[in-house]
């Protein structure tokens, strides 16, 4: 099979996933205790006509198959309807939401990967040395430190003892040099799991390739240990590194929904926590299906770029 | 470690950032006239038929102007309205001040204001209006008699909460959804959802200048001092304490309890706090036994260790509370009232609970101890004075008792749906009244108002009450209405349908240097209130002192 044949076969297999993911949300959202309903009306008393006029609105006195159907419909027309919550529609927030959540979580994921590789080879090339212990430590301490907690506490260190940011953010775009000055803090609380992860599992992938026969007859060869390291070593070591890469696409939107809570930035993790509060269901289920959707191609990718790296590979 | 204080501004200039110093580097700071303060969630409407958030409510409240206003002590003041005047037990007329425009530049008459009540019909908000309006008739641009649909005591306070918009918002023409548009010192800018929510000076307010009617101030400025205000949205209630101490907002609207001692200590932040017109109680499910018994809820009431609870969890903040009006309304209930009830029913006295209980769970023939569960929602206070509760009475041998805790939204939605009283779970709440005793009593105790037509959570019903409480609001006479509140507060307090715990207090925190002549306002919602408010002689400026 040809790697355009594999690429294909993969996207194609994502779709039956998507659909899951979709079926699977609008089920779980519909189980949420309290229906729109109430909150437009805020649990208030009101007329049985003004209250089957609202389900009506909101497709609510459908069967539950005929609302989702409904709504993928709506979907594949990339409509994600209009939100309960406000008059706009959900593309509309998503849309002014997804640039702050992409700039935090790309930054958060470089902070990682050139922190979290590096650290993780050294740790490999100089193992059992006192470096090798102290970044064990550290990643340990950077994987168990809850987000919430560093945040507040670099917030504090940096923001309120030292003065040298801002707190909250900016009022400038996302992309002004001030916004992004104030990320740092952010992307650092956000990156510092992720860092840890990739130092850990390059350590160790790193350990097992510098054990293999290639990298012996590679120094036999008389190769500099700096050439056998980059040239060999890391790129087999790599491949496992890109796999957890895409899991931690997931793992950097999930902790979005904190960081973006501490830091006051206005982000999809902000979006989404309220419109579950207030039983937004199109918000809640545009945003779910959104980023099932990015995890899904992040792992698509890697898979791709597995394939590629390793011409071993067989698909 | 001592604060590095020009850093900052260096740092953003050597990104390049001139924009941001003003707002990031010292807010307020430059040209003296802009406020940042803060919201703890996001605005969710404009429209004031809509909004049930007070957060809603308090960040429209510089835009939109009512009849008359309730100032820092309860009185009232005329607003829009220069006079309000009773013709008969149902009939008041209102003459309006003249010259007045909205912020899109139409003129505020007497129609503006009839369309502005009749808007609230089929909307979330309209009891707020159809509890006392019948009809107004228009009898020139700017005079009009409102009739009521029975006598209503509280209604020159109740129209303290009805701001009156365009005319043309009731006929669709306007839409009070993309911004809203009143007669206030200030009109709407922009709205960054989770970001900001900005308001700035209006151009024509009405006031003049000198003295507020009826106000001792005779030198509040003819226009708001203060430019622009920001609100900006922070959550994370850390967060917000963090962002006043490192100077990225002037003023933090109700920081937390366990931060307010710190705030205090802090040189460049004053605190400022007053009594609030609201408390924290245990409701007890009626229909459920053991609660059905009187004994066994004195004896649980008995046990709210009030004053522990008051110095553990708010940090010395608040005084116990053991009758629902609160002690802010002086003209309806009193320190040696409040006194009474407490040593009558409700003070913590373990010895006379465990003689309570033993009766209740004879009488009701249960063998202790009973197992059941406080429900609260996540609001860090309200848990750990449930904790605090849950220990005193599992410190008995009547009672095994665990905490269940809810997201709000889901919470309230258990609360107050039709059949929590039946639960066998003891709830958690809080409540917010107003400025009118009403407010306290009916919600709460009546028995109309039983869940799910409000907020009677215990379903409590007695019919002496329900006639106390009638009475008292048709009835004009303050001596009168508040022997009427007084002898509904002592069978409520009596029966105890809940167990009171303790009266709030409001808090605000500003920084010294930035704010000055800024008040605490008692209420939820008007918090802001104090920034410019003419008629009750409150302003605030910039620049502190």
């Amino acid at each position: 099979m040809s790697l355009r044949r594999y690429v294909l076969r993969r996207t194609l297999l994502t779709l039956p996933i998507l659909v899951g993911v979709s079926a699977l949300t609008f089920a779980l959202v519909k189980l949420l205790p309290g229906t729109p309903v109430d909150y437009v009306l805020q649990f208030q008393e009101a007329t049985p006509e003004l209250r089957a006029s609202l389900r009506a609105q909101y497709h609510l006195d459908e069967p539950v198959w005929k609302q989702y159907l409904l709504w993928l419909n709506d979907v594949l027309h990339l409509d994600f309807g209009e939100r309960i919550a406000s008059d706009r529609s959900v593309s509309a927030a998503i849309a002014e939401r997804l640039p702050e959540t992409l700039v935090l979580g790309g930054i958060s994921f470089l902070i990682a990967l050139f922190v979290g590789v590096p650290a993780g080879v050294v740790a490999a090339v100089r193992r059992g040395s006192l470096l090798d212990e102290g970044s064990r430590v550290v990643a340990l301490l950077g994987i168990a430190t809850p987000n919430f907690w560093l945040g507040l506490l670099l917030i504090l260190l940096f923001g309120v003892h030292l003065n040298l940011v801002p707190v909250i953010p900016p009022v400038a775009p996302v992309f002004a040099p001030e916004s992004l000055v104030f990320l740092v803090l952010p992307a650092v609380t956000l990156g510092t799991a992720s860092a840890a992860l990739f130092t850990r599992l390059t350590r160790s992938a790193v350990t097992e390739q510098l054990r293999q026969e290639y990298v012996r007859a590679a120094r036999a060869r008389g190769l500099d240990e700096r050439t056998v390291i980059r040239k060999h070593v890391l790129r087999n070591s790599l491949i496992s590194v890109v796999t957890v890469a895409a899991v931690q696409v997931a793992f950097l939107l999930d902790g979005a929904v904190v960081v973006e809570r501490v830091f006051s930035w206005p982000g999809l993790g902000r979006l989404l926590v309220r419109a579950i509060l207030q039983r937004d269901f199109p918000v809640v289920q545009a945003i779910v299906l959104l980023v099932a959707t990015a995890v899904v191609v992040a792992n698509l990718l890697a898979d791709v770029l597995y394939a590629w790296l390793d011409p071993r590979i067989t698909y | 470690m001592p604060p590095v204080t020009t850093s900052r501004r260096q740092l953003l200039r050597w990104v390049g950032a001139t924009g941001a110093v003003g707002l990031a580097g010292c807010a307020g700071g430059d040209d003296g006239s802009e406020l940042v303060a803060t919201l703890g969630a996001d605005v969710s409407t404009y429209d004031p038929t809509q909004a049930n958030d007070t957060t809603s409510r308090k960040a429209f409240d510089l835009v939109y102007e009512p009849l008359v206003a309730v100032d820092f002590e309860g009185s009232v003041h005329p607003v829009l309205a220069t006079d309000l005047d009773q013709r008969d037990d149902r009939t008041w007329r209102v003459s309006l001040r003249e010259g007045v425009t909205f912020h899109d530049g139409s003129d505020c008459t007497a129609a503006d204001v009839k369309a502005s009540f009749e808007r609230y019909a089929g909307t979330p908000r309209e009891s707020d209006v159809f509890l006392w309006y019948d009809d107004a008739t228009i009898r020139d641009d700017h005079t009009l008699d409102v009739t009521l649909s029975r006598p209503y005591a509280p209604f020159q306070l109740t129209l303290g909460g009805v701001p009156i918009v365009p005319e043309a918002a009731a006929t669709d023409a306007l839409d009070l959804s993309t911004g809203p548009v009143g007669t206030g010192p200030y009109a709407f800018d922009t709205h960054e959802p989770d970001r900001l929510y900005r308001l700035v000076r209006a151009d024509d307010h009405w006031f003049a200048g000198g003295s507020g009617n009826g106000s001792d101030a005779d030198d509040v400025p003819a226009e708001p001092p203060i430019e622009t205000i920001t609100f900006r949205i922070i959550v994370e209630q850390a967060s917000q304490v963090a962002a006043l101490q490192g100077g990225d907002i002037d003023l933090a609207n109700n920081p937390p309890a366990d931060a307010v001692a710190d705030l205090r200590d802090d040189d460049a932040i004053t605190v400022s706090e007053h009594l609030a017109g609201g408390f924290e109680m245990l409701v007890f499910p009626l229909a459920s036994r053991p609660f059905s018994n009187r004994d066994v809820r004195e004896g649980v009431s008995r046990l709210i260790p009030r004053e522990a609870i008051i110095d553990s969890v708010y940090g010395g903040i608040g005084r116990p509370a053991y009758a629902p009006i609160s002690p802010l309304l002086d003209d309806y209930t009193s320190e040696s009232f409040l006194a009474e009830m407490g040593d009558e029913y409700m003070r913590y006295d373990p010895e006379r609970a465990a003689e309570l209980l033993d009766a209740g769970f004879a009488a009701l023939d249960i063998s202790p101890p009973y197992e059941t569960t406080i429900v609260t929602n996540e609001t860090g206070d309200r848990v750990r004075w449930a904790q605090l509760v849950r220990d005193e009475l599992n410190a008995t041998d009547f009672f095994d008792v665990s905490i269940e805790q809810f997201e709000w939204s889901t919470y309230v939605g258990r609360v107050l749906s039709g059949d929590s009283h039946r639960s066998d779970a003891m709830m958690a709440l809080g409540w917010s009244g107003g400025w009118d005793p009403d407010t306290y009593l009916r919600p709460l105790f009546y028995s109309e108002q039983a869940t799910p037509s409000c907020c009677n959570a215990a379903h409590y019903a007695s019919d002496e009450v329900d006639r106390l409480l009638d009475e008292a609001l048709t009835t004009y006479d303050t001596a009168e209405r508040r022997d009427r509140y007084e002898q509904a507060q002592r069978r409520v307090v009596e029966e105890a349908p809940v167990g009171f715990v303790r009266f709030g207090t409001r808090i605000e925190a500003y920084r010294t240097d930035a704010v000055e002549g800024f008040r605490t306002y008692p209420l939820d919602s008007g918090e802001f209130t104090s920034i410019y408010a003419p008629t009750m002689g409150a302003y605030t400026t910039t620049g502190g002192g």
